[in-house]
């Protein structure tokens, strides 16, 4: 072997023995877990994360917060079961409530030491079911909307108001609508005149809203599983009528896309809302709660409506936020009751697949 | 001459010396095996159990759901498109291959176009293709003609023959590269015009490189996830998407489980199956 190969093998070894060092001692820092002088928050990610964690900045505190964004739901219940007592404070929806609730690893929210909760946020909204298990409270409403539809003005004439707009034939291979099997049938049902929470113990009720749903497939040329996918659907003209959420739209139509309207259909449509909830197995409890009431002081309150572009359900709102696409006071809503509906989801899943899949 | 060392590399000089005789090549290869059944091997075997609903009466009822018709149809889209991606795939590749081993003295700048795209993320190319064909984008701003492409099964082979294409001809410039040119003239001073020089000689001799590649490509494209959510619609559904809208969205770990475990047993018998027809060590040996 000449010296110059031995030099070469040397230095393979060697680096191999360098990255190994280097791989290792990057495992045991993500490893390392908590540290007592800052919160660590679970977060969705994109402009809510920043706006939320804009809010926690301003937080007049010894301790600093520290943001994880995860892709959904799955991954943040993922991330906390994986990691325990990685994670002080966490955003989920609606649904990630009801899931994380399953899977025990929430902890009651002390409300006595949220006071600007109570103070703040409207009655309607503080016993969602989601975010009650017996009289405990497990989440706190933050913002919330609608999934309602957009169109494209420049494409269809006349104003759509109704969900009846989605089986025009006019509009074949120009739809596209959510690909989440809960929050799609509950637009069929509501297009259909049903309450989805009525929906899983009737069969003929549930017949009605598959019919409603097949329907509406009849123009789709694909379904979306994210919201930016939804808003590069309409910005890119694929679909001329898109189910959407009100304040990504509002977004595109602030980039000068005023060709894009929101609707909410005259027949109704899905509500959904973010919530924040105490992780199990967090040693920053207290801290964590004071988080929460600064986070529910009303200007900031009005802060997260600003910078995410959706309601927050403060008492006296004001009226920019009344302005908003998908505006709409809590009384005014029909949210999931996921204890009646989330058993259903992998029977609903697979005959709404073979209604895509036709 | 001596050679002044830096910091980093006076550490990684020492480390060497320190390892210097102490690892053979077989620890080398043991590094690499334990990679694989590390990360690889051992998480589907973790998917078994998994995927089995232990403790009930019906332990294999995710494997029972998976036999349902919308999964089956999942299952033969996937290797159909990872059969039609291969073919056209393979045939842009040798086309390419072909002019760059016996056509053009620019390999390298050829070279270094085919693999720069292999630096861009597979979403990159994806989006670019879709924001391309797009009623708003440059394709119909420029001609003023829109496609009906996009959505289809013919734009996701596209997507995934456009993303695979590199993996398919490195390994087949290799193997028309190392045809010894004696043996091309020979056929020509023989009388073979260049049709049958290239049906009886180049082809056969590249063989090699046309299966390794094929093999590559069609485990790649098969299990494609990307493609098909960008560029596809529901009716082009591959069993990638299945999987994940049952972990992600359903949060239905069993039935993912049972999903990849159904994938990772359909493809390696489907890689056995290859290995009987074409001895892939033979086969990759000779590249």
């Amino acid at each position: 072997m000449t010296h110059k190969g031995m030099a070469d093998r040397r230095d393979v070894l060697a680096t191999a023995g360098v990255g190994t060092l280097m791989a290792l001692a990057g495992c045991a820092s993500v490893l390392s877990g908590s540290s007592g002088s800052k919160l660590r928050f679970l977060g969705f990610g994109g402009n809510t994360q920043e706006t939320q964690m804009s809010v926690f900045d301003s937080w007049d505190s010894e301790m600093t917060v520290e943001g994880t964004s995860a892709g959904g739901t799955t991954e943040m219940i993922s991330l906390i079961k994986q990691n325990p007592g990685s994670f002080d404070v966490v955003a989920l929806n609606d649904t990630g409530m009801a899931r994380a609730q399953q899977e025990d690893i929430l902890e009651p929210i002390d409300l006595s030491q949220v006071p600007n909760y109570e103070e703040n946020i409207k009655e309607s909204a503080r016993t969602l079911s989601f975010n009650m298990n017996g009289e405990d409270t497990m989440g706190l409403i933050r913002e919330n909307g609608a999934t309602g539809f957009a169109y494209n003005t420049d494409k269809i004439d006349g104003e759509l108001t109704s969900w009846e707009a989605l089986l025009d034939p006019a509009y074949e291979g120009k739809v596209s609508l959510i690909d989440r099997t809960i929050d799609r049938l509950s637009n069929a049902a509501a297009a259909a005149g049903l309450d989805i929470n009525e929906v899983p113990d009737d069969e003929e009720k549930t017949d009605t809203m598959f019919e409603q749903a097949r329907e509406e497939n009849g123009n789709v040329f694909a379904y979306w599983g994210d919201g930016a996918t939804s808003i590069r659907y309409l910005r890119q003209e694929n679909a001329w009528i898109c189910e959407a959420w009100g304040g990504r739209v509002l977004a595109l139509q602030n980039e000068g896309y005023d060709n894009i309207e929101y609707v909410i259909p005259e027949e109704g449509a899905m509500g959904w809302s973010d919530n924040l909830a105490l992780v199990k197995g967090s040693e920053n409890k207290e801290a964590a709660h004071e988080l929460l009431n600064h986070t529910y002081q009303r200007e900031n309150l009005l802060s997260l409506s600003e910078g995410m572009n959706y309601t927050v359900q403060v008492k006296n709102p004001p009226s920019s936020m009344q302005e908003l696409p998908d505006y709409a006071p809590a009384e005014d809503l029909a949210f999931r009751n996921w204890d009646a509906v989330l058993p259903k989801e992998d029977e609903w899943t697979q005959r709404l697949d073979s209604i895509k899949q036709n | 001459m001596s050679v002044q060392r830096g910091g980093l590399g006076r550490v990684t000089h020492i480390i060497g010396e320190g390892l210097e005789g102490r690892i053979a090549n077989r620890h080398l290869a043991l590094f690499g095996l334990g990679f694989v059944g590390l990360f690889f091997v051992l998480p589907i075997l973790l998917l078994i159990p998994e995927s089995l609903n232990l403790g009930s009466t019906t332990p294999f009822e995710s494997y029972r759901r998976v036999a349902n018709g919308i999964y089956v149809d999942a299952f033969v889209r996937s290797f159909l498109y990872g059969f039609v991606t291969t073919v056209v795939t393979l045939a842009l590749a040798y086309m390419l291959s072909y002019f760059l081993a016996f056509s053009t003295e620019r390999v390298r700048t050829a070279m270094i176009l085919i693999i720069v795209p292999l630096w861009i993320a597979y979403i990159v190319r994806y989006f670019g293709i879709l924001l391309f064909l797009s009623p708003a984008g440059p394709l119909a701003d420029l001609t003023g003609f829109e496609t009906d492409l996009l959505f289809t099964t013919p734009a996701v082979i596209i997507g995934l023959a456009n993303v695979y294409l590199p993996f398919a001809v490195l390994p087949i410039y290799n193997s028309l590269n190392a045809i010894d040119e004696e043996l091309v003239n020979a056929s020509r001073v023989l009388g073979a015009g260049k049709w049958r020089t290239i049906t009886k000689v180049i082809f056969p001799l590249s063989l090699p490189g046309l299966v390794a590649a094929g093999l590559i490509v069609f485990i790649l494209a098969a299990g494609s996830f990307l493609g098909p959510a960008v560029l596809g619609g529901p009716n082009q559904t591959m069993i990638a998407n299945v999987i994940a809208q049952a972990f992600l969205d359903n949060f239905n770990i069993q039935f993912a489980s049972a999903l990849a475990i159904v994938y990772t047993v359909l493809l390696v018998g489907l890689l056995l199956v290859f290995n009987t027809l074409f001895d892939l060590q033979e086969v990759l040996g000779n590249i």
